[in-house]
């Protein structure tokens, strides 16, 4: 079965390099605008979640810190995007929570590298 | 699918709106250069740009969005001040970005960009060397493996992070061999168990080329999460340092204390077992241990073994067994040769041509696998040389010149007792006391030298010393003495020294119990002999002697040019012949047995004569000259006709044709004759000793 990943990434373009990327690599994909849409889609299955820091309505750290404080799926891994430049950001989003965290700009190697880390993939 | 159609046309038209959000900040920056939210508006735009044109593989977009970016981070986080020239560069920046992004990457857009690039760079702090060279550092480090004990003990929240310790083990496994001991000791009572919660802690033993940093990057999103201690245990490649103890490891691991250790080391039970008793550690953690300690013990011998693989081990009887099996296909191919040839069959015959080459390549091969170094064989006096001296009361000094020469090892082991007993005659007769060198006007420590070098298919072995040197005149007078040589004898000096191989020989006024008395020197020379080498010795009295043994390089095939007298077959060892000469053309002196030879003169032996063949040669002539050598002596022996080069085993003629000299061994020939093996390093010595007399 496949790896259900969640992209929540308030850029479309963003979202569908994701998408097109994971589902290239097998995984199934869905996609969220914000935090806030995020946290309305994530169900007990989905495997991995990936947030963006910076998005309106919600952003990355207070998504992450609801779900770890929600009642669904609270323990699953989420892996945070950054920039070299927000190591406040990163201790933020670990404070909350943040199972793991890719540094932008993101690419394939880095994408499909951090989801091995932290997911039991089709390699297992 | 329409979703796909293009993501990159959806990215430009997503980042023409954030260009737009850009300009729409900084034309408000412009009247409000303290709107803070404007500032993030600016720079979150940018970010978006940056973040998402990475994946389209936009390089300088990104690279130049990055710059950009930096700068607006510093007026962000209050660092820098907004001014009017930054927000007039910041929309230079943005039409830049718009031009890359509608026209790709062009020569003229590039140095605009650089410069633009430059402009905003000034703004940005100097970037230390720091930032470089660690990761230039650490490529320069971890080549060889080493072996890590990485102590990983998570906090109960690892779980509720989302993190999975099983995948970071895995990891683990990526960078190269494990062992993975896991330590349930923290788990709770079933009854207080928290399922959200991890309680288990682990020890991972990783042998890698990996370096400490590489390991760390496998924890990287759990180092908060969890202690972890990594410690490099073994340097796999250093196979000297000694394996360690249990306690040692145990201590290291911090599992337990030293007093703990001082109090339950001197007990006679298992040091194990008595710390668990008195309840210092658990014996989970001694299993731990254990395991480490058995872990590097392996991976340092399956370093060994994989070192060692490129090479196998096989029996020397199994290698013998080989040359010998080559040395019989040898003589065989010669059978076979010898057939086609009578049959007259070409394409047999160039068959067995072929067939030839590669037996000789097989021959050559078989032959070195059977070389070693006489490293060894010198090596082994090093006791020997020290033991006996120092009972001696002698100081002496063994050095070792070409010890890297290869020889048979069946030649090496049967020169053993041979050279032993050269070496123990240098020691106990050859060197003097301190006291006599001194006196002398010699350093008090005698030198002793074992010198290896190759001369041809020969392997030249010299044992000197710097002793006293022979006595000639009282080998003379003993050689006189037992009848061996005639008083009125007019030897060369060199001759005489020979007769210390004669049997019986001992001319040490005392005999010792080391060197015994006279088991020395025939057997020596017997030996070697029977190798089919040949051993000489020279010495000055006074300056000390120096015995030389020559010995084929391998026993097993030899490789001569026969050679027929009447209708026997000879042959002649290739390794000393010089060249063949049509001995009917040449100027020769039959009575005193000289050649003219390249413009002197050269000693022969005319082997019909040596053999007391009855006849002469055919009157057609077709006599040959064989000019061999030995020790620059040069010889020529006259034979009736040189037919092929052959190779073959050499069998033994046994012990009745022993003493005959001029023949060494046998051969059986393709066409099943045998032919005898000329001595050549005793025809040569021959005659030179019959021309010394006249």
């Amino acid at each position: 079965m496949a790896t259900k990943v969640m992209i929540v990434d308030d850029s479309v373009s963003m979202r569908q390099m994701v998408e097109i990327i994971l589902k290239t690599a097998g995984y199934e994909v869905t996609q969220a605008v914000d935090g806030r849409e995020g946290l309305e889609k994530l169900t007990d299955d989905t495997d991995v979640v990936i947030s963006d820091y910076n998005m309106p309505n919600m952003n990355g750290v207070e998504f992450i810190s609801a779900v770890r404080n929600g009642l669904v799926n609270r323990a699953v891994p989420i892996i945070m995007l950054t920039t070299e430049s927000e190591d406040e950001k990163k201790q933020a989003g670990k404070q909350a929570g943040a199972t793991a965290w890719i540094t932008k700009p993101v690419n394939r190697d880095n994408l499909v590298g951090v989801l091995r880390k932290v997911t039991a993939t089709l390699d297992f | 699918m329409s979703i796909h159609a293009d993501p990159l046309e959806t990215f430009r038209e997503e980042a023409k709106e954030q260009l737009v959000v850009l300009e729409e900040s900084l034309l408000a920056l412009e009247e409000d250069p303290a709107d803070q939210e404007m500032i993030a508006a600016a720079f979150r735009s940018l970010h978006t740009i940056k973040g998402s044109g990475g994946m389209f593989d936009l390089g300088s977009l990104v690279h130049f969005a990055h710059v950009v970016e930096s700068v607006f981070d510093l007026m962000r986080n209050g660092t820098l001040h907004v001014e009017s020239r930054i927000i007039s560069l910041g929309l230079q920046a943005r039409d830049h970005l718009l031009a890359l992004l509608e026209h790709g990457d062009d020569p003229e857009l590039q140095s605009e960009g650089a410069l633009l690039e430059q402009a905003f760079l000034a703004y940005l702090p100097e970037k230390g060397d720091g930032a470089a060279s660690p990761a230039a550092g650490q490529s320069a480090e971890a080549q060889s493996e080493r072996t890590w004990r990485i102590l990983f003990r998570p906090k109960p929240i690892l779980f509720r992070h989302g993190a999975n310790p099983l995948l970071l083990i895995r990891e683990m496994e990526e960078l190269g061999t494990i062992l993975v001991l896991g330590f349930s000791d923290g788990i709770p009572e079933l009854s207080s168990i928290d399922p959200t919660e991890c309680y288990l802690a682990w020890e991972v033993l990783l042998t890698t080329t990996a370096d400490e940093q590489a390991i760390r990057d496998v924890f990287m999103f759990v180092e908060d999460d969890a202690d972890l201690e990594i410690s490099l245990v073994d340097e796999v490649a250093d196979s000297d340092l000694p394996y360690k103890r249990l306690g040692e490891i145990l201590l290291e691991r911090g599992d337990i204390t030293a007093e703990a250790l001082e109090q339950s080391v001197n007990e006679r039970a298992f040091l194990g077992q008595t710390l668990v008793e008195k309840g210092f550690v658990s014996s989970e953690r001694v299993h731990a241990a254990l395991e480490e300690q058995r872990y590097v013990r392996s991976m340092r011998e399956s370093r060994q073994t994989a070192e060692s693989s490129n090479a196998i081990r096989v029996g020397t009887d199994k290698l013998s067994s080989l040359v010998n099996l080559v040395g019989e296909f040898v003589s065989m191919h010669a059978n076979v040769v010898f057939t086609a040839q009578q049959k007259d069959d070409r394409d047999f015959i160039a068959v067995g041509e072929q067939m030839d080459r590669l037996i000789r390549e097989l021959r050559d091969l078989s032959i070195e696998m059977h070389m070693v170094p006489v490293s060894g064989l010198f090596n082994g006096y090093r006791r020997l040389v020290r033991d006996l001296a120092s009972n001696l009361g002698k100081e002496v000094r063994l050095i070792t010149e070409g010890s890297e020469t290869e020889l048979d090892k069946n030649v090496i082991d049967l020169l053993k007792d041979p050279l032993m007993h050269i070496v123990r005659n240098s020691v106990d007769h050859g060197i003097e006391t301190p006291e006599i060198r001194t006196g002398a006007g010699k350093s008090p420590t005698g030198t002793l030298k074992l010198a290896a070098s190759y001369a041809g298919a020969h392997v030249v072995i010299r044992v000197s010393d710097d002793g006293a040197g022979m006595n000639v005149e009282r080998i003379r007078a003993k050689a006189i003495e037992r009848g061996v040589l005639s008083a009125e004898s007019d030897r060369s000096e060199e001759e005489i020294l020979q007769y210390i191989f004669a049997p019986g020989f001992s001319t040490a006024e005392q005999t010792t119990a080391v060197s015994g008395r006279g088991v020395g020197m025939d057997v020596v020379q017997r030996n070697i002999e029977q190798l089919g080498g040949s051993v000489r010795i020279a010495s000055r009295t006074g300056e000390g002697s120096t015995v030389t043994i020559r010995i084929p390089l391998t026993l097993a095939i030899v490789e001569g040019l026969l050679a027929r007298v009447d209708r026997n077959w000879y042959l002649v060892n290739l390794s000393y012949i010089e060249e063949c000469l049509d001995f009917d053309t040449m100027d020769h002196e039959n009575r005193r047995g000289y050649a003219s030879y390249r413009g002197g003169i050269v000693p022969f032996v005319d082997m019909r004569r040596y053999f007391r063949i009855k006849g002469t040669a055919e009157k057609n002539g077709g006599q040959q000259l064989i000019v061999v050598s030995v020790d620059d002596k040069r010889v020529g022996l006259v034979v009736d006709e040189i037919q092929d080069t052959y190779q073959s085993v050499i069998k033994s003629l046994g012990r009745i044709y022993e003493k005959v000299e001029g023949i060494s061994g046998a051969i059986m020939l393709g066409n099943g004759t045998p032919a005898l093996v000329l001595d050549v390093d005793r025809l040569v010595r021959l005659a030179a000793r019959e021309k010394g007399h006249e």
